[in-house]
């Protein structure tokens, strides 16, 4: 038996150390590439851990700028750094404006009585699978008429339509996990469904608001297509979409490329490990529980 | 501010309390409703008509009505379209079934306890949480054919004599794309998984061990069975996911005959070549495939996952 037990252990040891490696290794090897001069990069086997571990490639990418696809040194840049700025006022904004406006949703369906209910909740819904060319096509006629292409608050606009359908489901489902009886109190000393909400619930609320926060912030952070497609200059342009641009034709800087990447990947990551419990909540939720 | 606005009409009488309700409460989902119909609803019915014509974007004066003959391309005409097609059934069945049995395997290894549990959940979560278009170009650098990782790895232990140039192989690079993708997708059906794992009943399990059911049977006659409804959400959920897949194609190989899937094609036929009119009627043939996944998506999601 306790050999059998110590197999076990081996066992679990080694699919551990297997899942850990699967997850990590690739993200590993991006940010020891980062750290790397080019000597050591560009050589076969590549130098696992580097000798002579560098910042070059980061002080290249923010401040001094070695130019990328032909562009003259400042400006390449000034690209990067806009769109490291417009990455984060993308991200921060949409989440703001989520935390509010999904629990007003959300509260709305789950606790108010009105017609309709079930349909507009399918309204909601059935965004979410759906592949987007056969909107984006005409939103793009829209946006180009409306002047909202190539602007920050166009796409902004996008961002918060798009998490709209998932965050509201997150924040119903989230409001109807907590007790009728909470408000019900509020209700009888004179509050309104409203107050009732912004005073009582709200409060026990907040980590349905903080998985809002957290997923919308990355997927946002994430995004790349619908930026692909509407944004045009640096004026608007987010990060994914300025790193897309460092891939040559013909070259690819591999060793600016991966600083690049690893600035790109560091906020996600951090909120993986900071805020765990609510990543998962908000992955779930409106997944899996209805 | 319009919150105190709102807040001070809704004082509830007896009386009048439905009526009241309903209008305050649609009065609230409005912006969300204006939204959804300006952004999603308006547009998606506004395509339709626009399938109908030629229309290409840098010719904007030569619009044409065709009527369904763009249709007809797709179907019987457009080599394209047949050849993407395909791309998507081997890339999603690729897809699915890895990262479905990665995510499962990763599941019943976190059901587990050991020590630093919580980290390695946390650890496990990266793939999903990073960008996907940056994942894409990582994994790029990685496959590189002159300098990158994996072909050093096998080259160190000896597995290979010479570097590989593994995107360029018209066989292989839509497999990286498929690996990639489930490398990528893998932590969400973990995340679902290992929450049904672990709304097991412990005494279930005690109960067949007393029983004399080895591990092997336990998985298979008690684990399995009650793990049915998330395995089936997971699957749907997953099926959406690789059908509607861009940015790591994308990042991996740009657009390319041998990875172009359906959704890189639509993107090719009205972002690159700017064929508006050819690319709505395409796009409304995917939003009937995802239609079709949308329904099973609701109908799971509401069954629980019977």
């Amino acid at each position: 038996m306790t050999l059998k037990k110590l197999l076990r252990k081996v066992v679990l040891a080694i699919a551990i150390s297997f899942l850990i490696l699967w997850s990590i290794g690739p993200i590993m090897w991006i940010f020891i590439s980062s750290i790397s001069p080019p000597v050591e990069l560009f050589s076969r086997p590549p130098h696992w851990i580097p000798y002579n571990p560098t910042l070059k490639n980061y002080i290249d990418l923010l401040v001094t700028g070695r130019g990328f696809r032909g562009a003259t040194v400042v400006p390449a840049v000034r690209y990067f750094r806009r769109g490291l700025i417009n990455s984060l006022i993308y991200a921060i904004t949409t989440t703001l404006i989520m935390a509010i406006f999904s629990s007003v949703t959300g509260y709305v369906f789950a606790r108010y009585n009105f017609p309709l209910k079930d349909v507009l909740f399918y309204l909601f819904i059935s965004v979410i699978p759906i592949p987007g060319w056969a909107v984006l096509i005409t939103i793009y006629r829209i946006f180009a008429s409306a002047g909202l292409l190539n602007t920050l608050h166009g796409m902004i606009i996008l961002f918060v339509t798009y998490r709209l359908p998932i965050d509201t489901w997150l924040m119903k489902s989230y409001f109807e996990s907590i007790p009728k009886d909470l408000e019900e109190a509020a209700l009888i000393d004179g509050c309104s469904k409203l107050e009732a909400m912004f005073r009582v619930v709200m409060p026990v609320a907040l980590p349905g608001i903080a998985a809002v926060l957290i997923v919308s912030f990355i997927s946002t952070w994430n995004a790349f297509l619908a930026p692909l497609i509407f944004t045009f200059t640096e004026e608007a342009k987010p990060l994914t979409v300025v790193i897309s641009e460092f891939i040559g034709q013909y070259y690819v800087e591999w060793d600016l490329m991966s600083a690049a990447a690893v600035i790109a990947i560091l906020p996600p990551l951090l909120f993986a490990f900071l805020f765990q419990k609510y990543l998962i909540e908000g992955l779930t939720r409106g997944a899996v529980k209805y | 501010m319009i919150f105190d606005y709102l807040a001070k009409t809704m004082i509830i009488r007896p009386g009048d309390f439905r009526r009241k309700e309903s209008v305050i409460a649609l009065l609230l989902l409005s912006p969300a409703v204006f939204l959804l119909i300006l952004f999603v609803y308006y547009p998606a019915l506004n395509t339709l008509p626009l399938s109908f014509f030629e229309y290409n974007l840098k010719m904007p004066l030569r619009k044409k009505f065709v009527g369904l003959n763009n249709y007809v391309k797709i179907f019987v005409l457009d080599k394209d379209f047949a050849r993407s097609f395909t791309n998507t059934i081997i890339f999603m069945a690729v897809t699915i079934s890895l990262s479905m049995l990665v995510g499962l395997f990763f599941a019943i290894i976190l059901n587990e306890k050991f020590p630093g549990r919580g980290l390695v959940r946390s650890i496990v979560l990266l793939p999903w949480v990073i960008p996907p278009v940056v994942n894409g170009y990582m994994w790029q650098w990685i496959l590189d054919g002159q300098w990158g990782a994996l072909n050093g790895l096998l080259y160190q232990l000896g597995l290979i004599k010479d570097y590989i140039v593994w995107l360029a192989n018209p066989t292989y690079s839509i497999l990286w794309c498929a690996f990639v993708q489930a490398w990528r997708d893998a932590p969400f059906i973990t995340v679902i998984l290992l929450a049904a794992l672990q709304s097991i009943p412990i005494e279930l399990i005690e109960a067949s061990k007393v029983d004399g059911a080895d591990a092997m049977r336990r998985f298979m006659y008690i684990v399995l069975p009650l793990l049915k409804p998330s395995l089936t959400i997971a699957f749907v959920i997953e099926l959406i996911n690789s059908f509607m897949a861009f940015d790591i194609i994308y990042a991996l190989t740009g657009v390319d005959p041998a990875t172009r899937t359906l959704m890189m094609y639509n993107y090719q036929v009205a972002f690159q070549f700017l064929e508006f009119g050819y690319g709505a009627a395409l796009s409304y043939v995917l939003f009937a495939i995802g239609l079709i996944f949308a329904y099973l998506y609701i109908k799971v999601i509401y069954g629980g996952g019977r």
